[in-house]
């Protein structure tokens, strides 16, 4: 075959240009935070500064409160996930099952999606006011029951797709071989979506652990999360890009970590050898 | 074990039907298969029995008990898949066990019960992998150990051979069928293998468009089919089918070819089903005579009514497969490797005339037996 150079230089113009604008504001944001603030703020910018400082960190680490609003961040991402992974991961199956009616369904389906085509914005004040009466602003439970609640849809879409993949013949198997409902769910169908969990619980983690909307309206003191604390850098009076930044790239760190964790379950293949293909 | 009973079955998928009147008693310890073409309604029989496919109208009994409603789980059925349905995050011995574990047996128990099942069926040095590391047979093999440590009333088998290879497959049906004898199950058999339905089978069941053709015992259906389908469904190469003008004279029968007209004395050498039935002979008829039941004469061809030029010759190792043509239609002869006709060569065409059939052409049916 022909060596066409016209051809294999635009793929890797195309695919540098792809991972620049992907890596890029990683890049600048961590070098940001260890750039002197008189450096952060030069025009032009400056892209690969000449001296560094790690002064930004110490002061994000030595801020009052910046524990308690990394474990409240931290614990509610953890059990928005576990709780939207496990509640849509039902829902999904259920919904795969084709108990219900076509149309009943899809109706259900559609309805499910609907949560997710309004902006959040739309039913802040409404949510707000619910919070409260029921005594839940300011507490991680109030912002677990929201985080877990907007996932849900995002999960049951991805799960069910993952479980109408699977072979049918293996949960009339499991049918035959007694199962309830419950035992073909947790025993059957769970371990052989592995790769679909880990997809979602990346995914479902991430939004949790970013989610800025609900984060500051359902919050104050108690309850903060990162990204609102992040946000109290800017304020009309001042702007402190070294630790706004600072503390963003902490907060990529946990994400890193649990996507590299969840990752060893992301291998395809998992049902090879249940079904002659 | 258990006796079935199937008592006016329907099925409907929408508008279309799946299965019309289905009425069916499988005895005690009795093997029965279902066999017949892609889409007749035999898996769709053995899904209404385990209780995956709700019943439309009719009833099912087993040992006399309604089940209609009860739980495929407490049928006490085992069923083996078409494509073994394995769990494939289990080994070979959680996948047999796993139907005891759910039933709540004590793990003791579970490893007595599966280590006898993987002895009798020489699974025992797979007893840690994984169904994806297994082979085919292997694989099917696994499966129907899940099936046998139950030691339930009824197994369901779905095709359970159909996905492996000619030689492996000939091996397990002789497999199973020992073994299906040795533990004196009731089994109904899934095949669209007449091969398999024949050999394995006490009583086989010929299906159609969710319509039983015919029941009986394999040779019996072999030798009487009831219609046309049936005669053209069982047997490889199938049965030859030749219309035909039927002319009754006093001492004879003649079937008018295009060409010619073959002579069936009416005598005592003409079989009983054949003669008691000349009542019903109409005009126009189709004739079937199996290959095997057609003799091809290679001298003095100018004395026989029915002749053809030979197109082709299969060998198939213990016998050939000639294919003659006469002027209206292509026939096929199972021959004696000895024989010595050549392509192109004429050959005179004899029915073996205890063993041809006469079938109604307006109804299919089988006139020429009782």
């Amino acid at each position: 075959m022909k060596f066409n150079y016209f051809q294999v230089s635009f793929k890797y113009t195309f695919l540098i240009t792809i991972i620049f604008i992907f890596i890029f504001p990683t890049f600048w944001l961590f070098t940001t935070s260890i750039k002197f603030e008189i450096d952060a703020l030069q025009f032009p910018p400056i892209f690969f500064p000449e001296r560094i400082t790690i002064q930004n960190y110490i002061k994000v680490i030595d801020s009052e409160n910046i524990f308690n609003y990394f474990t409240n961040s931290f614990s509610i991402s953890i059990l928005s996930t576990f709780f939207g992974v496990i509640l849509g991961s039902m829902a999904a199956f259920s919904l795969s099952k084709y108990y219900l009616s076509f149309r009943i369904r899809q109706g259900l389906l559609i309805w499910i999606l609907i949560i997710r085509i309004f902006p959040p914005i739309v039913t802040a004040i409404p949510y707000f006011v619910i919070m409260r009466n029921l005594k839940l602003t300011d507490t991680q439970l109030g912002l677990i029951i929201t985080h877990t609640t907007f996932v849900l849809p995002f999960v049951i879409w991805l799960m069910l797709g993952f479980f109408q993949d699977l072979p049918k013949e293996i949960d009339q198997a499991a049918i035959i071989d007694g199962c309830s409902f419950k035992q073909r769910f947790f025993h059957i169908s769970l371990p052989l979506t592995l790769p679909g969990l880990a997809t979602t619980s990346i995914f479902t983690f991430i939004y949790s652990w970013t989610e800025f909307l609900y984060a500051s309206m359902l919050t104050s003191r108690n309850a903060k999360t990162l990204p609102v604390v992040i946000a109290g850098f800017m304020s009309d009076k001042f702007l402190r890009w070294g630790e706004m930044t600072a503390l963003a790239s902490l907060m990529i760190v946990p994400v890193l970590i649990f996507a590299f964790w969840a990752q060893k379950y992301l291998i395809s293949g998992l049902t090879f050898g249940a079904v002659k293909e | 074990m258990a006796e079935i009973l199937i008592k006016s079955v329907n099925k409907n998928f929408g508008d279309v039907k799946a299965l019309s009147n289905f009425n069916l008693q499988v005895n005690d310890k009795e093997f029965i298969s279902l066999v017949g073409p892609s889409g007749c309604g035999k898996s769709t029989t053995l899904n209404l029995i385990a209780g995956l496919e709700d019943i439309t109208e009719g009833e099912i009994f087993i040992d006399g008990k309604l089940i209609n409603q009860t739980l495929p789980g407490d049928r006490d059925i085992a069923m083996v898949f078409q494509t073994y349905a394995l769990y494939p995050h289990k080994t070979v011995e959680q996948n047999i066990g796993f139907s005891l574990k759910v039933r709540g047996y004590k793990p003791d128990i579970i490893s007595k019960k599966v280590l006898d099942v993987m002895n009798k069926l020489d699974l025992i040095s797979l007893l840690k992998r994984k169904p994806k590391e297994l082979s085919g047979g292997q694989r099917q093999r696994v499966a129907l150990g899940r099936a046998l440590v139950r030691e339930p009333k009824l197994f369901l088998l779905d095709e359970p051979l159909s996905n492996l290879d000619s030689q492996l497959r000939v091996a397990m049906r002789a497999e199973m069928k020992i073994l299906f004898d040795k533990i004196q199950g009731t089994v109904i058999y899934v095949t669209h293998d007449q091969s398999e339905a024949m050999t394995m089978s006490d009583r086989v069941v010929i299906m159609d468009k969710g319509v039983i053709q015919q029941i009986g015992k394999p040779l019996s259906v072999y030798n009487n089919p009831n219609n046309l389908f049936v005669a053209g469904f069982l047997g490889n190469p199938q049965m030859n089918f030749i219309e035909i003008i039927v002319d009754i004279k006093e001492n004879n029968i003649n079937f008018i070819f295009e060409e010619s007209s073959y002579i069936l004395p009416i005598n005592n050498n003409l079989p009983k089903r054949i003669k008691d039935n000349i009542a019903n002979f109409k005009n126009k008829m189709i004739i079937g005579v199996r290959p095997e039941d057609i003799q091809l004469c290679l001298k003095n061809i100018e004395n026989y009514p029915i002749k053809g030029i030979i197109k082709l010759i299969e060998p198939i190792g213990s016998s050939f497969y000639v294919h003659i043509e006469t002027n209206s239609k292509r026939i096929v002869s199972i021959v004696d490797t000895d024989f010595c006709g050549n392509i192109g060569d004429c050959v005179a065409i004899l029915f073996k005339n205890y063993k041809i059939h006469l079938f109604d052409l307006n109804n299919n049916k089988n006139v020429t037996i009782n």
